[in-house]
Formats: C-alpha cells, structure tokens, sequence
C-alpha cells in the first residue's frame, strides 16, 4: 500500500506533538520510541521509518523550531546592524524558539556533529551545520577576507552557549542572556581585529549620553 | 600615616585615561597599599567593546578598595603580628575578587556621586569627571533589550508599546532607561536592568562579606557586621525593580498636587523585577540647572523644596530616602520638583522610630531628654559600660552638625562649603577613633545627610529649614506627645 504525501505529513506531524509532549513532560531520558509511537497511534515500527532513534527526533524538534528561528531573526536584522549585535540576536532569537524544547537540547547538542534525516527534503544536515550556515553568510558578507575557521569557531561557541542556556537555573536564564552578550561581543572583537581590510560599521557600544 | 580623604581625592588621575594601571601616585609610598594595587593591576586587561567599561570600572574600582584600605587600616594599628598577615591575606585576596566584580560598578559608582557632591576638597575638574563616569553604564545593544524586555514581559518593546525609542536616553547604575509612549498615549520612561546583574551583585557582596568577616578585626566587630548587613540589604532591595515600583507607590501617595513636587506615576503592566516604567517626566538636573545660572530666590525655591521631599519621606513615610543625589531630582519649567528613584529606601522599624523620636526630643533641647542617654542608646552601649568623654563629644557634635540648619528659626545659608566640610572632619575623626559603634541604621542615615547637604550646596540654597521641619514633622504626631 502507498502512503499519500499528505499521510506522510500528518504522520510526522502526530509524531512531532507526541515527541514534543512526552519530553516535555516525562523528560527524554524517561520517555522511549514506543511511548511516542503509542501516542502517536502508530506501530513502533513505523516510528523508525520517521526517526531511527529518539535523539534524531528530539533533534527533528530543535531543527525545526532554529529554522523558524532564523526566518524571524532575518526579519529583525537592520540595515548597518553592527556585527556583535546580529550576532547576538541570531543565538538569542534561537534561545527564544527553543525554550519549549529546552528540556531536551542537551542530548541534542551531544550529537550535534551528527547527521540527522531532514524530512522536508529527503537530505541530511546536522545540528552543527544548521547552525553555522546563516553565520557564514553573515561573516563572509563582511567583506574581505573571513579569518579561516571563524563560522566553525562560532559554532562551537554558539552549542556552548546552547548548553550553558540548558544548565541555566536563573530566573528566566537571564544569567544566559548576559553571557550570550559577553561571547558575542568578544567574538565580533576579535573577528574584527583579524580581518583588517574589513571596515565594520560603528560599534554599538558607545558610552551613553547624559540623559539631559 | 593615615590617608586622608582629600590624598584620595588628589590621587585621582585628572583625565579619564582608558587605562589607569599605575598605583595612586599620593600613595605609592604605603607598601601595603601598594600590594593592594600591584594586584589589581595584574588583572588582565581585556580587548574591545569591553574594554573602556573595564577600565573606567578599573579607575573606581581602585578608588573604592582605597576607601577599604583606608577603612581597615583604623583596625590595623591593634592587630597583632599573626592577626596582620591573616588581614592582608584576606586584603589581597578581596581586592583579587573586587576586580572581578564589574557589576560592583552600581556600588562603587555611588562612591563617586557623594564625591562629586563635596564641596572644596574636590577639584572642579575631577567633580565633573566623577559625575560623568556615573552616566557610563554598560550599554546594551537594541537586540538585547528586545530579548530581554521579552522574556520578562512576554512581547518586544515594539508590540508592547505604541511607540519605544531604541536608543537609551540615560543611563542607570544596573541599567539603562528609554523613552517610550503606551499605546494608550502616556509618555513614559523604561528602565530596563542588565539581564543577571542582581543576582551577580548579590552573589559577589556575599562573597565579599565571607571574606571578611572572619577577621574580627576590633572590639566592634559585631556592629560592624549588622551595619554592613544593613548596607547590604538596602543595595540587595535597590536590585529589585518590583521593590521600587512598590516604593514609589507609596511616595506618591505622600505628595499632593499643591506641594510642586512630583514623584510619576508607576505602570504596573510595564513592570517586572528587571523592568521599571514610570510617567516621563520633562526636566533638567540640578547641575545641568545650575549652569543656567539661576537665581538665587529659584535656587531657594528648589532647595526647600528638595529639603520637603526628602523630610516628608521621613516623618511622613517613615523611611529614609538614602540617596538624595542629584541625579535623583529634575526641575521643571513649571516650578515644580520631581523626585524620580525610589530604589534606594530604608524604611524604618519600631524601635528605630522611637528612636528617632528620642532624637528630635533631644537635639531640640526638650526636656528630661539628656544628651548622654541619646548617645548611650544611639551607640549601643551596654547599661553598666562607661562612656568616653571625648566620645561622647565627637558623637555629640557630629549629631549637632548633622542638626545645625534645623536648629534655629532663620535662614540657613548652605551656600557656605565651609558647613560640609566640618561635618566630613567630624566624620572622619569619628571613624578615625573608632567611635563607630551604632545602630545599623547609622551610616545610611549619615549618608543621607552629606547627599542632602551636597545637594543644598550645589544649589547655593538659602531657606528656613526649621520651618519646613516642623511642618513636615507634624505628621507624626510627635510634637504633641507627652514625654514618656
Ligand atoms: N520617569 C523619568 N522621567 C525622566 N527621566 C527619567 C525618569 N526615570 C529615569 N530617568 C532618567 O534616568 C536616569 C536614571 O534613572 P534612575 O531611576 O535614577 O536610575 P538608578 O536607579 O540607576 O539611579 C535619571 O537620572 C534620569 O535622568
Ligand atoms: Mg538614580
């Protein structure tokens, strides 16, 4: 029997909300495939024919709610923006997205280099390359010469920060807020300082004026 | 030797260098304090956008552990060879720990408020730096403050208000302020907290007092503690937005429209620990006022008018209204004052507002309210423990000092630098004697009355205070009371 495209969405769909729903609140370690199988009244065999392991949906999950992420933060971004505060606002906006999955983003991060079914298109990405792929368009729109390596060092320091945010026990992970602050402002320094042919625009950060 | 305030002061550097890293050439020569600042300048200085915050923090920061020093240094002389090492272990290892804290900023920032306010013993020139360096907050950039004004009132600044200007208009000492328009059409101004700055600040002050507490550096040791708890808590209450929004509240309510001074209104759908948003209110600072070369019968009006708020925060709101700065106020065209930070309030218990009443009772020469039976109980001294002459006329005069333009029915000319500086010697003789035992409210109290002074004296302000006490102390029925 052949599955219509439309069944194949709703499947994934009843999936995802089972998923969404039972991490939430039994906790991923807690929940198993055949939970959300159940709940998504399929066979515990068709849930594979989705996600081959409850890491790769968990990740489906947070795929999903960055791609929403980053449409929203490219309709913030602001002509002359400087680069500390596009960068800020790309991991923020992504924090704001993910906070209903934040139970589970740890295991997620763990796996983040590897290759997760993107089921839009049959094609495979991986948190890691999800993440750095708009970075890369930012940095390299800079001008000039990028220093090598700087989207994987954002990278790398974008899942840090993604990691510190799950740890966070602050009153609203405002704790976060400021370190994303400090990591995205020193990164901008010192992507700055590397590429001197680049001429960024004016640093945000200028002392305030007097109020009166 | 002793340091004095003024070798502080003098030590300023006059311009502000991006990078103060040379001990304070007056006291270069105290080994002690040279190893306090030997470890601060082996902070590491850090690059970029960062950096100027850094090192203004750096330049207050060395200015604040000089007060420290200078503070600890009265214990010192008593202290035995053991208890000495214990002292600059824990000296050094503070000060490694203070240049830590950027966030002490808001505390140390204060520092320099009340320095810019002294008259005389501050160059013009450094008077201006000081209070300039308290307009240098860290700023956040719009995409912070959208995220952060989200996550604590569940909307951006732009769905959530008619109309919100991106770029801060002033800064405050955890944050910064913009002005904004409600949908409904009231002008308002949002301060907005730096995400985590009071849970650092309150994380790093108890840090601080773990650390010293332990040296029991004098007879006083446990005053000490409760006054610095005291402190403490008022600068842990001033982190919390919710606390001010509460407080001004209710100083509004203690004002009427025929006294000419504002305090705006609060908007509580626009308020949250970390977010403060108040009516908008259109006016000058006094320094900035000043500059219009005003003159004297409306630097009169706004001295007593400034001396009503602050009193009738007391006698009517039973609290002190700690930090009467002049940041704090704004003139308006109209003739009116407003009083615009609430942050900083320490109301009163029972039995400090019977104290209170004791005091006025006594410095007001009523009778059977002698003088040494104040001081005992101001001092805390045990029923049975003598009390020293010469203590007794230090704390006796400084009392006075603090009372001296109340206490005759005239005018009061505190134009005069000469009045400030004789309440900062009596000041300093006290502490340099150790006559600081108290009750916990005490240092807050005394900066109270420097700040109003300050204020007084920026103004050139000339009025009957007496009157103006009076009327204000009504309120509390006191007047009328039988002595008990
Ligand atoms: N309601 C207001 N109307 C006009 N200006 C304001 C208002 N609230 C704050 N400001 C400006 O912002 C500055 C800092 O605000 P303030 O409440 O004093 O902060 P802080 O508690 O940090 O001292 C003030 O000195 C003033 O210039
Ligand atoms: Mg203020």
């Amino acid at each position: 029997m052949r599955i219509t495209a439309a069944e194949k969405t709703a499947t994934l769909q009843r999936i995802r909300s089972a998923g969404r729903k039972l991490f939430s609140s039994r906790g991923f370690e807690a929940t198993t495939t055949r939970d959300v199988a159940k709940a998504a009244g399929i066979a515990a065999g068709t849930l594979f024919n989705y996600f081959p392991t409850k890491e790769s949906l968990a990740a489906g999950l947070v795929l999903d709610a960055l791609a929403a992420a980053k449409a929203e933060w490219e309709s913030k971004r602001r002509e002359g923006e400087p680069l500390a505060e596009t960068l800020f606002a790309y991991v923020a906006i992504g924090l704001r997205y993910l906070r209903p999955h934040r139970k589970y983003v740890r295991p997620v991060i763990d796996t983040a280099a590897m290759p997760i079914a993107d089921d839009a298109n049959g094609g495979r990405t991986s948190l890691a390359a999800q993440l750095v792929a708009p970075i890369d368009d930012v940095l390299s729109g800079a001008a000039g010469d990028v220093p090598p390596l700087a989207p994987q060092l954002f990278s790398t320091l974008h899942l840090g920060l993604l990691s510190a945010w799950a740890a966070d026990t602050s009153p609203r992970q405002e704790q976060t807020l400021a370190l994303v602050d400090h990591a995205t402002r020193m990164f901008a320094d010192w992507f700055c300082s590397q590429c001197e042919r680049i001429t960024m625009p004016a640093d945000a950060s200028q002392p305030l004026q007097n109020g009166s | 030797m002793t340091i004095s305030v003024a070798d502080l002061i003098a030590a300023i550097p006059p311009d502000d260098d991006e990078e103060v890293r040379e001990p304070l050439p007056a006291l270069a020569h105290d080994p002690e304090l040279q190893r306090v600042f030997a470890a601060i300048s082996r902070r590491p200085v850090p690059v970029g956008a960062l950096r100027r915050l850094w090192s203004l923090g750096g330049l207050q920061a060395q200015l604040a552990v000089a007060y420290g020093a200078y503070w600890v240094k009265g214990w010192f002389q008593n202290a035995d060879a053991r208890q000495r090492s214990l002292l600059e272990t824990h000296v050094r290892a503070a000060v490694r720990l203070l240049s830590t804290m950027t966030y002490l900023r808001g505390t140390i920032m204060k520092i320099g408020q009340f320095l810019a306010n002294v008259p005389d013993v501050v160059p013009d020139q450094i008077a201006e730096m000081l209070s300039r360096l308290y307009y240098q907050a860290p700023p956040m950039h719009y995409a912070l403050l959208r995220e952060h004004v989200h996550s604590e009132l569940g909307a951006d600044p732009e769905e959530l208000f008619g109309e919100f200007d991106p770029t801060a208009f002033a800064a405050a000492s955890l944050g910064q302020v913009h002005r904004a328009r409600l949908k409904t059409g009231e002008e308002v101004a949002v301060k907005v907290q730096y995400p985590g700055i009071a849970q650092t600040i309150c994380s790093d002050f108890r840090t601080l007092h773990a650390l010293v507490l332990p040296l029991r550096l004098s007879k006083n040791w446990d005053n000490f503690k409760d006054q610095t708890a005291d402190i403490r808590a008022v600068l842990e209450r001033e982190t919390d937005y919710e606390q001010e929004a509460e407080n001004q509240r209710r100083a509004r309510s203690l004002f009427t429209e025929s006294d000419g001074i504002v305090v705006p209104r609060v908007f509580d759908r626009y308020c949250t620990k970390r977010v403060l948003t108040t009516e908008f209110i259109e006016g000058v600072h006094p320094p900035q006022w000043m500059k219009t070369n005003p003159p004297q019968e409306l630097r009169d009006h706004f001295g007593a008018l400034s001396y009503r708020a602050i009193w009738r925060m007391f006698f009517s709101g039973r609290s002190n209204y700690v930090d009467p700065h002049p940041g704090n106020f704004l003139i308006l065209d109209d003739g009116r004052l407003a009083m615009i930070d609430f942050g900083c309030m320490r109301p009163y218990n029972d039995d400090e507002w019977d104290f209170c009443r004791q005091y006025r009772w006594t410095l007001l020469g009523r009778e059977g309210y002698p003088v040494e039976r104040l001081v005992r109980r101001g001092c805390m001294f045990k029923p049975d423990e003598a009390v020293d002459a010469d203590q007794m006329r230090v704390i006796m005069e400084y009392n006075l000092w603090c009372w001296e333009p109340y206490l005759h029915d005239r005018v009061f000319d505190f134009g005069n630098g000469g009045f400030l500086r004789r309440g900062l010697d009596l000041l300093s003789e006290a502490s340099k004697k150790r006559y600081t035992r108290g009750m916990p409210m005490v240092p807050l109290v005394s900066r109270q009355y420097f700040q109003t002074y300050s204020l007084m004296y920026l103004l050139r302000a000339r009025f009957n205070v007496k009157r103006i006490g009076d009327e204000e102390a009504r309120a509390t029925g006191w007047d009328e009371m039988e002595s008990s």
